[in-house]
C-alpha cells in the first residue's frame, strides 16, 4: 500500500477504532444464554422437504439454509421477538412474524412454501450490504432468479439484463437508467459485482461478460439508485450483483448443449456468407458435498460464428466454487474462473449497403486473451448479532489483438474488503467496512499505469415501527501513478416505510462519484477516422441522486397467485460529467463536460395467475437525459440514451410445457456523437428498437429441452453508429441432470 | 382454459402491431473502386468521393464565393493517403447526382466535426486534373456501380 494513502487516512483509523470498540461488546453478547428456532421447510403441495431454502432473521445478517431434507436450525439467539423470512426461487416467499425466543426452549417452526413460477428472490443482499426483505429496501432493486436465466438458456448475461426494467446495453456496456450512455468502453457508471466483489476491468472499467458462469448463477440483483455510498466509484448509476449458486447437498451432474442457427439476412443484398452461421455451447458441470463442504465445477466450450463478419468467437471457460462450512460460526468460499478466448474484431460495418460485413482489409483482425478471476470469501458469525466478512479478489488479464493494428494489454487487479455487521438491538443495525484495491495496466493504447484506492464505509439502520431509516457513507481516496487523484466523501440517506406486509415505500438521496478510468485519462488511439488523445487532467464526476418509489407485493388475490407492482421517480444531477467529446479538430478527448441531469419515471408490473399457469411481466421507463450548464439550463440531449424503454414478457406453463414471449422496445436515440443522420441521403439513420423473442420448453424425467427464436421479425437497428445489431437466431438446447 | 390462450394471442397481436416499419432496410447508393497513382503529394490528407446535385457548375468549383455548399450532398468515407486502390460506397436517395473524386487538404474528421467548413468546401479540396466528374442516376434500393476511376493528384 502506498505510504501516501496513510497520510490521509484519519477516517480509516476512525472506522477501525469503531470496529474495535464494537468488538468490546462481543463477549457480552456471546456470554448470554440463548434460544433457538428449528423446523422443516416443505412443499405445500407435495409435502417433500425443500433443500437450500434461504432463511434469515429480518434486521440482522444472521441466517441459514435448509439441509437436503428441508430441515433447518438457528442457534444462539438472544431471547426476544424475531421475524423469519423463508425464500427460495420458484416459491412464494413466506415471513413468520413475532417469534418469541426464550432461553433453553427450542421453538419448532415448520413452514410450507407454495410453488410459484414467477417468484423472484424476495430477500436481497446488495442494496444495504445485508440480507433484507425487498419491501424494506431503501432503493429500487430488482432481482432475477435462476429460473429466469435457465428459461432462456442464455450464454451471455447481457441477454438477461437487457430484459430488465431500466437496463440496456450497448456493445456489452451496461446502462442503468441511462447513466452510462456509451463511453467507448472506457468507463462505466454501473458497477458489476460477482458475489459482491467488483468485476470491472483495471484499465477501462469495462465488463468481460464471458467470465460470468451464466448457468451457475443463483440470482442477479440490480440496484438502480446510486450506490456510491456503499460501493464507491462506478456505482453512481447503480449496481448489478451476480450471485453464483452454492452446490446443492445432493450430487448432481449436468450436461447441456445449445445449438443456435443465425438466419440469413432477410434483405438479399445483405447476404454475406453461403452457409448459415452457427453457435455451439456445451457445458458440463458437477456439484457435490464433500463432508460439510460443497463444491461445483463447470467446463464450458463455446464456438460462435457470429451474426456478422468478424463477430466470431471461440472460448473455453472453466469455473469452480468451493463452499467451506466450519460449523455455524465459520464459512468460506473460493471461486475461480479461467477464460481462454479468441474473437474477431471490428468496430464498424463495411457500409449501409453491406451492414453485416466488416470493412475491407480487416478480415484478419482479431483478439485473443486469457483471464483468471480468483475470489475468496470468509464469513465469521461471532454471535447472532455480530458477523465479520472478508472478501479477497485477484484478477489477471493478458490480451492481444492481431491483424492490421496489433495491440496488447496486460492488466491485474487485487481487491480486499473487510466488513463487520453488528446488530446493537433488534431495531438498530450497523455495518462498517474497509476496502483496498490496486490495479496495474500495461497496454499499448493506455501506457503503463498503476492506480489504487482505499475506502471506508458505514451504514446505520434504525427501525422505528413501520419505518426503517438508513444513513450510509463512504470516504474514498484514489491514486494514479502515485499521485493523489481524488478524495471523496459520499453520504446517503434513505427512509423506507412498510405500512403493510405487502407494501414498501422508499425515498432516498445521496451523493455519488466516479473517478476517471486509466482509459479515459490516457487512451491514445485511432478509431475509424477519429483520434482519441489522452486527458490526464480529468477530474472525478459527482452526482446527487434522488429517488422516490414503492413496491407492492401481494399473493393470492382471486385468480392471481402473485402481484408485484414497482414504481419510482428519480432525478440524478451530475457535475463534471465525463463524456468523449470531439473538438474542432475532430480529436476526441474524454472531457468533463459542464453538468448533466437524468430524471425519469419507471413502472413495473409482474403477475402470476391461474395457479401458476400464466405469468406476465412488463416495465416501462421514461428518461429525460440532458446536458446542462452549472445553472441547470439545458444545453443538449445526452448522447447514446433511449428516452423510452419498455420490456414485456408473457409465459404459460401447462402440461409440463413452458412457453414464453418477450418484447423489448427502445425509442430512437436522439443524439449520437460520431456519425449524424444525413437527411439528404438517408445515411446513418437511427431507428427505434423492436425485438420479439419466443421460446417453448419441456422437461421429461432428467431431460430438459428448449427451442427458442430471438429477434423473430429480423428487425434491424443500430445503437452505436454503423454497428448493426442482432440477427435472428433459432436455437435448440438440451440439458440432462443426473 | 381458453382464457390464457386468448391473453397470449392478444399479446402477440399487440406486440406484432408494435413491429413498425422502421427497421433498417436495403439502401440505394453508388459504389465502386478508385485507383490512385502510387505517388501522393504530402499536402493531400486523404481522398474522398464527393456527391453534388446536377446543378453544380463544375467550372466554378474552385471560384471563391461560388456557393458550392448549395449543391453539395455528401462524401464518402475518407480514403487513406498512399493507397493505390480503394473501394467506396455512398448512400443516396433516388435521383440524379454528380460525383467526383477529390483530394482533401485537411483531416477528414475535421470536416465531420466542423459543419461550417463545408460551407467553403472548395477551400479544402483539390480536384485532380485527369479525373472527370460523372453523372449518375440512383434508383430505389439499387446500387449504381462506378468503377474504373483512375486518379493522379
Amino acid at each position: 500500500m502506498n505510504s501516501q494513502i496513510f497520510q490521509k487516512v484519519k477516517p480509516f483509523w476512525l472506522t477501525l477504532s469503531l470496529i474495535l470498540l464494537m468488538s468490546l461488546f462481543v463477549p457480552f453478547a456471546f456470554g448470554q444464554s440463548t434460544g433457538s428456532i428449528q423446523g422443516r421447510v416443505t412443499d405445500s403441495k407435495t409435502g417433500e422437504g425443500l433443500p437450500g431454502v434461504n432463511i434469515h432473521i429480518q434486521g440482522s445478517s444472521y441466517g441459514t439454509s435448509s439441509d437436503v431434507d428441508g430441515y433447518y436450525q438457528l442457534d444462539r439467539l438472544i431471547p426476544g421477538k424475531y421475524t423469519l423470512s423463508f425464500s427460495m426461487m420458484g416459491y412464494a416467499p413466506y415471513n413468520e412474524n413475532n417469534i418469541n425466543v426464550v432461553i433453553g426452549v427450542p421453538i419448532q417452526l415448520p413452514v410450507h412454501l407454495k410453488f410459484n413460477v414467477l417468484a423472484s428472490p424476495q430477500v436481497v443482499v446488495t442494496s444495504s450490504r445485508k440480507a433484507q426483505d425487498i419491501l424494506e429496501s431503501p432503493f429500487s432493486v430488482s432481482a432475477i432468479g435462476p429460473r429466469e436465466v435457465q428459461a432462456k438458456a442464455v450464454v451471455n448475461m447481457v441477454d438477461i439484463l437487457s430484459y430488465e426494467s431500466g437496463v440496456s446495453t450497448i456493445k456489452g456496456q451496461l446502462n442503468i437508467r441511462g447513466t452510462s450512455g456509451y463511453t467507448m468502453d472506457a468507463g462505466t457508471r454501473s458497477l458489476l459485482l460477482l458475489d459482491g466483489i467488483p468485476m470491472l476491468g483495471s484499465a477501462a472499467g469495462n465488463v468481460t461478460w464471458a467470465t460470468i458462469p451464466t448457468s451457475e448463477v443463483d440470482r442477479v440483483e440490480i440496484v438502480k439508485s446510486g450506490g456510491s455510498a456503499l460501493y464507491g466509484s462506478s456505482a453512481m448509476g447503480g449496481v448489478v450483483n451476480i450471485i453464483t449458486r452454492n452446490a446443492p447437498p445432493k450430487p448432481e451432474t449436468r450436461i447441456s448443449t445449445k445449438i443456435g442457427v443465425y438466419s440469413h439476412p432477410r434483405i438479399d443484398e445483405w447476404r454475406w456468407r453461403e452457409s448459415r452461421g452457427l453457435l455451439y455451447n456445451t457445458e458440463i458441470s458437477h456439484s457435490r458435498s464433500i463432508g460439510d463442504h460443497a463444491a461445483w465445477i463447470r467446463v464450458q466450450k463455446r464456438s460462435d460464428d457470429g451474426f456478422m463478419e468478424l463477430n466470431w468467437e471461440e472460448a473455453v471457460n472453466v469455473s469452480a466454487k468451493l463452499k467451506l462450512n466450519f460449523g455455524s460460526a465459520h464459512s468460506a468460499a473460493i471461486f475461480v474462473n479461467f477464460l481462454d478466448d479468441k474473437a474477431g474484431l471490428t468496430s464498424i460495418w463495411k457500409s449501409s449497403a453491406s451492414p453485416f460485413e466488416a470493412p475491407e482489409g480487416s478480415s484478419n483482425d482479431g483478439t485473443q486473451g486469457k483471464k483468471v478471476v480468483l475470489n475468496g470469501h470468509y464469513n465469521y458469525v461471532y454471535s447472532p448479532d455480530l458477523a465479520i466478512k472478508t472478501k479477497t479478489s485477484a484478477y489477471w488479464n493478458e490480451w492481444t489483438s492481431f491483424g492490421v493494428d496489433p495491440d496488447y494489454s496486460n492488466e491485474n487487479r487485487f481487491y480486499e474488503e473487510v466488513q463487520a455487521s453488528k446488530s446493537w438491538t433488534n431495531s438498530l443495525t450497523s455495518i462498517f467496512g474497509l476496502t483496498f484495491q490496486q490495479n496495474h495496466v500495461n497496454a499499448q493504447i493506455f501506457g503503463d499505469h498503476n492506480s489504487s484506492s482505499f475506502a471506508t464505509f458505514m451504514l446505520l439502520e434504525k427501525k422505528l415501527s413501520q419505518f426503517t431509516l438508513s444513513a450510509s457513507s463512504r470516504w474514498e481516496t484514489y491514486q494514479v501513478d502515485g499521485k493523489s487523484q481524488d478524495e471523496v466523501f459520499t453520504p446517503q440517506l434513505a427512509i423506507n416505510w412498510k405500512p403493510s406486509p405487502w407494501l414498501g415505500l422508499r425515498i432516498s438521496t445521496g451523493k455519488g462519484f466516479r473517478v476517471p478510468t486509466v482509459a479515459e485519462m490516457f487512451t491514445s488511439a485511432r478509431r475509424s477516422i477519429f483520434t482519441v488523445e489522452p486527458n490526464p487532467d480529468l477530474i472525478s464526476e459527482t452526482s446527487i441522486n434522488r429517488e422516490f418509489g414503492f413496491t407492492l407485493l401481494a399473493g393470492q388475490i382471486g385468480v392471481l397467485d402473485l402481484v408485484k407492482v414497482d414504481a419510482a421517480i428519480f432525478h440524478n444531477k451530475f457535475e463534471n460529467f465525463i463524456e468523449p467529446v470531439p473538438n474542432s479538430d475532430a480529436v476526441i478527448h474524454f472531457t468533463n463536460i459542464a453538468d448533466a441531469r437524468i430524471m425519469g419515471l419507471e413502472m413495473g408490473l409482474g403477475l402470476s395467475a391461474f395457479n401458476n399457469l400464466l405469468d406476465y411481466k412488463s416495465a416501462f421507463t421514461i428518461l429525460d437525459p440532458m446536458e446542462t450548464n452549472s445553472a441547470g439550463e439545458i444545453l443538449d440531449t445526452l448522447s447514446y440514451r433511449h428516452r423510452y424503454h419498455w420490456i414485456s414478457s408473457l409465459g404459460i406453463h401447462y402440461w409440463g410445457m413452458d412457453a414464453s414471449v418477450e418484447y423489448r422496445y427502445l425509442s430512437r436515440m436522439e443524439s449520437v456523437e460520431l456519425f449524424q443522420e444525413n437527411d439528404l441521403t438517408g445515411a446513418d439513420a437511427r431507428v427505434p428498437v423492436h425485438i420479439l423473442n419466443a421460446g417453448i420448453g419441456s422437461s421429461y424425467q432428467d431431460w430438459q429441452f428448449l427451442f427458442r427464436v430471438e429477434n423473430i421479425f429480423q428487425y434491424y437497428y443500430t445503437q452505436l453508429e454503423r454497428n448493426i445489431e442482432e440477427e435472428r437466431m433459432a436455437s435448440f438446447s438440451i440439458e440432462r441432470r443426473f | 382454459m381458453r382464457f390464457p390462450f386468448i391473453i397470449i394471442s392478444l399479446t402477440l397481436i399487440i406486440m406484432t402491431a408494435c413491429e413498425s416499419p422502421d427497421s433498417l432496410e436495403a439502401v440505394a447508393g453508388v459504389e465502386g473502386t478508385v485507383n490512385f497513382d502510387p505517388v501522393w503529394p504530402d499536402s493531400i490528407a486523404a481522398a474522398a468521393v464527393l456527391v453534388f446535385d446536377v446543378d453544380l457548375e463544375l467550372d466554378s468549383l474552385d471560384e471563391a464565393g461560388y456557393p458550392v455548399i448549395d449543391h453539395f450532398i455528401t462524401y464518402s468515407d475518407p480514403i487513406n493517403p498512399g493507397v493505390t486502390s480503394a473501394n467506396y460506397f455512398i448512400q443516396l436517395e433516388p435521383g440524379g447526382y454528380l460525383i467526383l473524386v477529390i483530394g482533401l487538404l485537411v483531416e477528414p474528421a475535421q470536416l465531420l466535426a466542423n459543419e461550417e467548413m463545408l460551407n467553403e468546401i472548395q477551400n479544402y479540396i483539390v480536384v485532380p486534373e485527369n479525373t472527370l466528374p460523372r453523372g449518375i442516376l440512383i434508383r430505389e434500393k439499387l446500387i449504381n456501380e462506378q468503377t474504373d476511376w483512375y486518379v493522379q493528384f
